[in-house]
């Protein structure tokens, strides 16, 4: 008993304040991209080497979706115009708010259904489904809930059954055979309920854009009302993406 | 049988050994008696002919062969002789129906074959085995669990809260991979391999890194492999970590859960120093690592800020003995059944079997810096707490790796860019990643495409052995159980 309260006191207080800084993240931490006006129309560079067809040009300007990206950094290592900033805030309400531009990088995940905003700010209980994730979207869920990022003093909670939660809280692509559970564990939620898209596969495949065995992401066959990027999105990006939903932030 | 030793291995596709269907079963059936392992085995088509390949490591003399056959007219099902087989011929019959004559296997990821026919499946809707009795009751768990955690079906036979019998159906993270691989490498490939077990994303695309570099015929360079080695590690570190912060958290024991939740994660943000990535997304890459050599002093620097948090996380279970009374004798593998269903990595080790790869069939400089675990000296009882134990001296030894190696480290190297890979050619590689060995199996066509490459996860050999061990234990002790073996539900899946 006295080892266990010796360690504890050695152990520390460890719960960090949130928002983070910038600077806290690692040096070469992939964030929101900054896009530079292109005006060379026909380079293809950036387009051919993403992995995941996330890149396009459209009237002289150039788009990235980052509900696509992966955020591999392969198109900022050939091409100027694009560079990973170390900003955090990704998540979006929107989908089409997503694809960004040099002049257009308003993503926005404020709720604006202020009925929602209402309901949830105080206490938000989600189900988690991994629908063919890999489980590194699903850690860096499972780490909000460590002693560092604390989730419960905001009143969110991953709760056990659907029918405690509030909203789903998808990862993966939605694999085929994850289909039915996926849907059935919906309305196994109670009305009204949200439900997230985290990771690029959630969202619009990922790496698996191209598979048949895969719907490629959650909203081809629900509503999606929060969509979180990133290849897993950072622990950093989810809670502010949640806080900001909420209005809390 | 010829005998390799090489990690990785190169072969011209005519050179692997081909036996007729009796000689190839008859080796294989040797070399286990031979206390040979089935590594990896499966079917493929070379100019619309079917072969079926056998991959075979004989850990005690740090060898392994390659075998094949032509498919003629079907060959028999041999798992009731080599209980190895089961789950490989299951999903040989899944990928390629009609392989084998006598085939009555239920789905083993429901999917449609390689040549996009069989689509008549619900997942999960197979003939569950099932006891026979008014005092029996079936307890059907997932796919949805409660935790957040990767969805799979369990299905207990119980008699109260014993359970008599586990049956696991997986297949629901099934994402196609090895079928989306024929004909590439594709410019999201190397994406796809880091997804195909994020918790594994080193181990696994440095397991694809080595059979690319091997048939596109390039060297990397010693720094290189170091660099590659220490990620390795590091992944190992930070999921033999949470895994032993898991162990607590089922048993109920915080102190360990909570400082094991957050030391995990300070390991997976130095991975993060080197590449941005807490899971060392496009961490390694092709012909090289770029990466500063400076970055590694600092995360030497911090691992040793780190160890006595660390050691006093975890020090303090074993010091507990309500902990450890839970821990100890449950979930108990038998050694040889162990070695009859061919286990793999920390599960196997706990029952001191001795397969890593690491020490076996050493790649890069493992020979030089691979720090073996004592198994002697733990008195290992092939339970939780054995398997708990395994993983606490790897991490320690992993650390002492890691410090032996950033000390060599001389400066970055540059990358190279890959042109063609070898035509018709046949590159083997393994590596240990911190579940277990990890198997690719490359097999180019004319053109130097991929006709087929066949991945082998630590979980697809060790599922069966959670099931096993659930037999006669309390229904309660599977959570701890699932924890102690910390399965890949993509990695069995793909």
């Amino acid at each position: 008993m006295y080892r266990l309260i010796k360690e504890r006191i050695y152990q520390k207080y460890r719960t960090v304040k949130f928002p983070i800084s910038k600077d806290v993240l690692p040096e070469y931490f992939l964030g929101l991209p900054a896009l530079k006006e292109c005006s060379d129309n026909n380079c293809r560079k950036c387009i051919d080497v993403c992995p995941v067809d996330a890149i396009f040009k459209k009237n002289g300007n150039l788009y990235l979706d980052l509900g696509k990206c992966i955020f591999c950094g392969e198109c900022a290592n050939i091409c100027e115009s694009i560079n990973f900033t170390k900003e955090y805030d990704l998540a979006s309400t929107d989908r089409e708010r997503l694809i960004i531009s040099s002049g257009n990088r308003n993503i926005s995940s404020h709720t604006r259904d202020s009925l929602l905003r209402k309901l949830f700010k105080k206490s938000l209980k989600l189900r988690q489904v991994s629908a063919g994730g890999c489980n590194a979207c699903e850690s860096d869920v499972n780490v909000l809930n460590t002693i560092s990022w604390d989730l419960g003093r905001y009143g969110i909670q991953f709760v056990a059954s659907p029918r405690h939660a509030d909203g789903l809280l998808v990862t993966g692509p939605v694999s085929k055979n994850m289909e039915i559970a996926v849907k059935k564990t919906y309305e196994a939620v109670p009305d009204p309920k949200i439900v997230i898209a985290c990771g690029a596969c959630a969202i619009d495949g990922g790496p698996f854009f191209d598979s048949d065995e895969v719907l490629k992401g959650v909203d081809k066959i629900l509503n999606v009302d929060l969509y979180i990027p990133g290849c897993p999105p950072h622990p950093a990006t989810i809670l502010l993406g949640l806080l900001q939903f909420l209005g809390k932030l | 049988m010829k005998k390799y030793t090489a990690n990785p291995l190169i072969l011209n596709v005519n050179e692997v050994e081909e036996f007729n269907t009796n000689d190839f079963y008859s080796s294989i059936i040797n070399s286990l008696q031979n206390k040979g392992r089935i590594v990896s085995y499966f079917v493929y088509e070379i100019y619309d002919i079917k072969k079926i390949m056998a991959v075979i490591v004989f850990d005690d003399n740090g060898e392994f062969s390659v075998i094949q056959s032509k498919i003629n007219n079907g060959l028999e099902c041999m798992w009731e002789k080599i209980p190895q087989l089961f789950n490989f011929e299951r999903e040989i019959a899944e990928q390629f129906p009609g392989t084998f004559i006598n085939e009555d296997f239920q789905p083993l990821r429901f999917h449609k074959s390689f040549d996009g026919k069989n689509t008549s499946f619900i997942p999960g809707d197979i003939n569950f085995y099932k006891i026979q009795s008014d005092e029996i009751h079936q307890v059907a768990v997932g796919p949805v669990h409660a935790g957040i955690i990767e969805p799979g079906h369990f299905r207990f036979q119980c008699h109260g809260e014993k359970v008599l019998y586990l049956e696991i159906s997986l297949g629901y993270q099934h994402r196609g991979i090895e079928k989306a691989l024929i004909g590439g490498p594709q410019k999201n490939t190397f994406y796809k391999i880091q997804a195909a077990a994020g918790d594994t994303t080193i181990g696994h695309t440095l397991a694809y890194l080595i059979n690319l570099e091997n048939l596109a015929g390039i060297k990397i360079d010693s720094n290189a492999m170091l660099k590659r080695m220490i990620a390795l590690e590091l992944e190992r570190i930070a999921n033999h970590v949470g895994d032993l912060g898991g162990l607590a958290t089922d048993i109920g024991f915080l102190p360990t859960a909570s400082y094991c939740g957050r030391i995990r994660g300070d390991f997976l943000n130095m991975t993060a120093d080197i590449c941005g990535n807490r899971f060392g997304r496009s961490l390694i890459s092709f012909g090289g690592e770029t990466v500063n050599a400076l970055i590694f002093d600092k995360i030497l620097k911090k691992i040793e800020m780190l160890k006595k948090n660390l050691y006093g996380a975890i020090e303090m279970l074993w010091q507990s003995p309500s902990a450890m009374s839970r821990l100890e004798n449950t979930g108990i593998l038998p050694r040889n059944i162990a070695l009859k269903m061919g286990i793999v990595g920390t599960a196997a080790r706990a029952c001191n079997i001795n397969n890593d790869i690491r020490k076996n069939i050493p790649f890069y400089h493992y020979q030089k810096y691979f720090i073996p675990v004592n198994t002697q000296s733990l008195n290992l009882n092939n339970d939780v707490l054995a398997r708990g134990l395994i993983r606490w001296e790897e991490t320690k030894n992993s650390i002492n790796m890691i410090s032996n190696m950033v000390n060599e480290i001389t400066d970055s190297s540059g990358n190279q860019i890959l042109t063609s890979l070898a035509a018709e050619s046949v590159s083997i590689s393994f590596t240990e990643g911190f579940r277990g060995e990890i198997c690719h199996t490359a097999i180019t066509d004319a053109k130097g495409n991929f006709l087929r490459y066949k991945i082998v996860d630590p979980s697809f050999h060790n599922w069966q052995a959670l099931a096993y061990v659930m037999r006669n234990e309390d229904i309660s002790d599977f959570p701890l159980c699932n924890k102690s073996f910390s399965l890949s539900y993509c990695g069995f899946d793909l």
